[in-house]
């Protein structure tokens, strides 16, 4: 077993100026923090709409990417023609794009005046942007890359031979799927979710583009942190000390369960 | 219900062209070194590896017949495959994973199960083991259980892949038993992937041997005994096995030549048992034949014999009983005569 007595002492030093690039910033936001009316604050109405906003949307975004992107980390993890490597570049480019991007993209395909949007508004009278289910879209195409990728990594490094197993016992693929590969996977199902729930959480470029920026309605945490730094900036920290209690918080109550043995 | 195979395909840098048959009733062992396509036949078989041309049929229907031809799923085959390493569903329990088969083929789930704990009854499973996970049991329990798992399908074809590789020497010799025990009881065609000659002997009625990607021999463990064809054959039951070339009744290899008790003509394989090969300290008078010096190489104690491995124009190895390791003052580097009877030297055409 390695302990940390193995690694050089200059790593070490490394290690602990990196540690310290992350913490600096918290310790920032905790010294800024006017802690008297930090509970004025939070009981505000806004506050309170922006969390509640923030935290449906991020896990329906989550959920979407599950739903969606469970077949589609399927699909590209089972092949390797020349169309799954172009769909694996089309799922991977909102990772690199700038959200604003993606956002302004996303207007000219499912807005009001967009490719799909118009269509749909017209026959079905749903228009999807500057609303909450525009908040989860926008969400979703940031953050349902990480979640396909960390699964299309977890089915890549499966054992395969267990699903040659099931089907010598004469289960149908879908049986195999079910009952073999999906138990075997759900480590990185579990990891998916989280890096694509944590990134929903986050999202501002896309979301302020798509869904705009309307308080209660689709104003989620990050937006009103920027409202609220150009009106009173007191509140902009308190609102992101707040995101990373949240954030924080979950990740550090389920660290058990997603990194079991970490 | 016979099985006939005749697989060729490409995997890798493996070729495999293999042609054999298995008979119902009837256990055949793959056997050959490593890489040499056994474990790719069995897979061809199961339906998890295409073929590329030829053929498999199992009681004249048609499994795999190339890529333009009919291919039944594996899951329709009826095939029970003990794989090498088990491959148990880690995240069911003992009971379900032999239930898994008949679950899979619709059987209710309360059936199954107490069929399940019925085989694993038979393969000798006890009952406080039924609800552990698969990681908890030995090597030699966990096979038991894949064997139980593939035969509670009631499957038409049994192909195990070296079903006793993964058990610890102590427990081999007891499983290998109950495994003869329960291929005897199983009427379909059999064929089990072994590494060991001994292990083919136990278990099989015939030997077919591959040696990269080809059959090289096929026939019973006598036939392999007495007529190795290939120096590998030759090696797994312990011979001494040279190539060589024969002309009126004498063999040339390398510098040696042999006088053999044989009418073959031409290129031959020519094995001498290595307790055929007598050892001296000077030269032994009366017969003149098959006479040569050799410095010894090494001395190996096996079970119940020395076994002697000489240098020299003929590397081969000769079995003495302990007695005469004394009585021959016999140690590394000493040089000896070697003395091989003709009529102690098969010789086979290649």
């Amino acid at each position: 077993m390695k302990s940390s007595r193995d690694i050089p002492v200059s790593l070490h030093a490394a290690a602990i100026l990196a540690g310290a690039f992350f913490l600096l910033p918290l310790v920032g936001l905790c010294w800024r923090t006017p802690w008297g009316r930090v509970l004025g604050y939070v009981a505000g109405p806004e506050i309170r709409d922006a969390l509640w906003l923030s935290l449906q949307c991020s896990l329906a975004a989550a959920l979407f990417s599950l739903v969606l992107g469970l077949p589609l980390a399927v699909w590209l993890a089972f092949g390797s023609s020349r169309f799954h490597s172009v769909v694996r570049v089309l799922v991977t480019l909102p990772m690199v794009l700038p959200p604003v991007v993606g956002g302004v993209a996303m207007l000219l395909a499912y807005g009001r005046n967009g490719i799909v949007g118009a269509p749909v508004e017209r026959w079905l009278g749903i228009a999807l942007p500057f609303t909450r289910e525009g908040v989860i879209l926008a969400e979703a195409y940031v953050a349902m890359p990480f979640f396909v990728l960390t699964v299309e990594g977890g089915l890549r490094s499966l054992d395969r031979r267990f699903g040659d197993a099931a089907a010598t016992l004469g289960a149908s693929p879908w049986r195999v799927f079910r009952t073999v590969t999906l138990p075997m996977i759900t480590p990185s199902l579990r990891a998916g979710l989280l890096v694509a729930w944590a990134r929903a959480l986050g999202e501002f470029g896309a979301t302020i583009t798509f869904a705009g920026n309307l308080g209660g309605e689709t104003r989620t945490m990050p937006l009103a942190v920027y409202v609220a730094l150009e009106t009173d900036t007191d509140a902009a920290i308190v609102l992101s000390l707040l995101l990373v209690a949240v954030s924080g918080g979950i990740l550090f109550s389920l660290r058990k369960q997603w990194f079991p043995g970490r | 219900m016979s099985l006939s195979v005749d697989i060729r395909l490409e995997r890798g840098s493996l070729v495999l062209d293999a042609q054999f048959e298995v008979a119902a009733g009837e256990t055949v062992a793959l056997l050959g070194p490593n890489g040499a396509g056994k474990t790719s036949c069995l897979l061809a078989i199961a339906g998890l590896l295409r073929i590329d041309c030829g053929r498999i049929e199992l009681s004249g229907v048609v499994l795999d017949a190339g890529p333009s031809g009919p291919f039944v799923r594996p899951a329709d085959r009826h095939t029970g495959v003990v794989f090498q390493d088990h491959l148990l569903f880690t995240r069911l329990s003992v009971v379900e994973n032999v239930a898994y088969g008949m679950r899979s083929r619709g059987k209710p789930r309360r059936s199954s199960l107490d069929a399940a704990a019925a085989w694993l009854d038979r393969v000798g499973i006890p009952r406080t083991h039924h609800q552990s996970l698969p990681g908890e049991l030995s090597g030699g329990q966990a096979q038991r259980v894949a064997l139980a798992r593939a035969l509670a399908t009631s499957p038409r074809l049994l192909l195990l892949d070296e079903p006793l590789a993964a058990v610890d020497a102590s427990a081999r010799l007891e499983l290998r038993r109950e495994l003869r025990e329960h291929l005897a009881t199983f009427e379909g065609p059999r064929v089990v992937v072994v590494h060991a000659i001994a292990d083919a002997l136990a278990l099989a009625d015939r030997i077919v041997v591959l040696e990269q990607g080809r059959v090289v021999q096929d026939g019973t463990i006598r036939e392999l005994v007495h007529q190795p064809k290939t120096r590998f054959v030759a090696d797994l039951v312990g011979l001494n096995c040279f190539l060589g070339v024969c002309r009126d009744s004498v063999v040339s290899l390398a510098d040696v030549r042999f006088t053999v008790a044989s009418p073959a003509e031409g290129d031959v394989v020519v094995t001498v048992h290595p307790r055929a090969v007598s050892l001296f300290r000077e030269r032994p008078i009366g017969s003149p034949r098959n006479i040569w010096q050799a410095p010894i190489v090494a001395i190996e104690p096996t079970l119940h014999r020395i076994r002697v491995q000489l240098g020299g124009p003929l590397p081969i190895v000769a079995e003495v009983t302990q007695a005469s390791v004394h009585d021959l003052d016999l140690r590394q580097g000493r040089e000896v005569w070697v003395a091989v009877k003709a009529t102690e030297v098969g010789v086979s055409p290649r």
